[in-house]
């Protein structure tokens, strides 16, 4: 049996269950490891106990805001890339999230390929051999 | 000392006063300043120099300041590029992020800001520099190791 590379790590972080369980299902069958955290906190704590590739995360969580979510993630991983996501668009946190050097920033409800692809080339540049795509899952 | 002494910046704006007030005004905070007034121009410039970061106008005849992101950046892709535009929305900056930029400041702006945002590109640009160039001397060790190793038949200290 051939060796198999390991898996890109993603961490998705969503107080919303429907999103959460969304990401994991399209991701989980494109062969990633997928961690999920309902709230900054329990994000912190995930990437405080072990790394990830790529972390998609929501702006607007009960406990904290996305862009500073960001900020404690990157005090603890400095080149972590950061994909967005948002229900409440806003130029203002648009261009928040381009100083932070976001990797895209996605208006939900958003197309599942569009954030494949965003993953595909964040995971790349973090140094990962994206999975081979499950080319029947179509979204 | 605020910035980097003797960095380059590439100004593009389709706005001669534009231009010529940040022209200007970076060369007497100790900037070397080329302009282009069209992505056209930038572009080519930018191919024949090496600029420490550029300012680019989100509004040109020619083609779109993002359009103009994503050339210079194909052409240096670790070029900071600053947007610049008196016409800020959301899809823009979106776009902005997709490809790359640095930063994204809404006309008017004052000076200093920029100069502040500016200063900050080329920093980072330096220190990127520095950590590749630790990365390919570490790299270079790791392999006069690995040769080394390998002549005098050492086994590694950890399992590879």
């Amino acid at each position: 049996m051939p060796m198999q590379a390991t898996k890109p790590r993603l961490l998705i972080v969503d107080d919303e269950l429907l999103i959460r369980d969304l990401l994991y299902d399209y991701f989980k069958n494109r062969d990633y490891e997928i961690a999920v955290a309902e709230s900054g906190q329990g994000a912190l704590d995930q990437v405080g106990n072990g790394h990830f590739d790529t972390v998609i995360l929501d702006l607007k969580m009960p406990d904290m805001d996305g862009l500073e979510l960001a900020d404690k993630i990157r005090e603890q991983d400095h080149d972590i890339p950061i994909i967005i996501m948002t229900g409440y668009p806003s130029l203002d946190s648009a261009i928040e999230a381009l100083r932070r050097r976001a990797e895209d920033y996605f208006i939900k409800p958003f197309n599942l390929k569009q954030m494949n692809r965003a993953v595909e080339s964040a995971v790349t540049r973090a140094g990962c051999t994206v999975p081979v795509s499950d080319p029947d899952a179509t979204l | 000392m605020n910035g980097a002494p003797n960095a380059t910046l590439l100004v593009v704006d389709d706005e001669q006063f534009v231009r010529d007030l940040l022209e200007d005004f970076f060369a007497k905070n100790g900037y070397t300043v080329a302009t282009a007034a069209n992505g056209e121009t930038a572009i080519d410039r930018c191919r024949n120099d090496r600029f420490d970061a550029a300012l680019v106008d989100l509004k040109m005849p020619d083609r779109t300041g993002t359009d103009v992101l994503g050339e210079l950046r194909a052409i240096d892709p670790n070029l900071p590029v600053i947007i610049m535009t008196g016409y800020p929305t959301l899809d823009s900056s979106v776009e902005a992020i997709r490809r790359g930029a640095q930063d994204y400041v809404v006309k008017p702006f004052r000076l200093q800001d920029l100069k502040e945002r500016v200063d900050r590109a080329v920093r980072t640009r330096a220190l990127t520099r520095d950590i590749d160039e630790l990365r390919n001397r570490l790299a270079a060790v790791e392999d006069e190791l690995r040769q080394y190793r390998a002549q005098h038949n050492v086994a590694p200290a950890f399992g590879s």
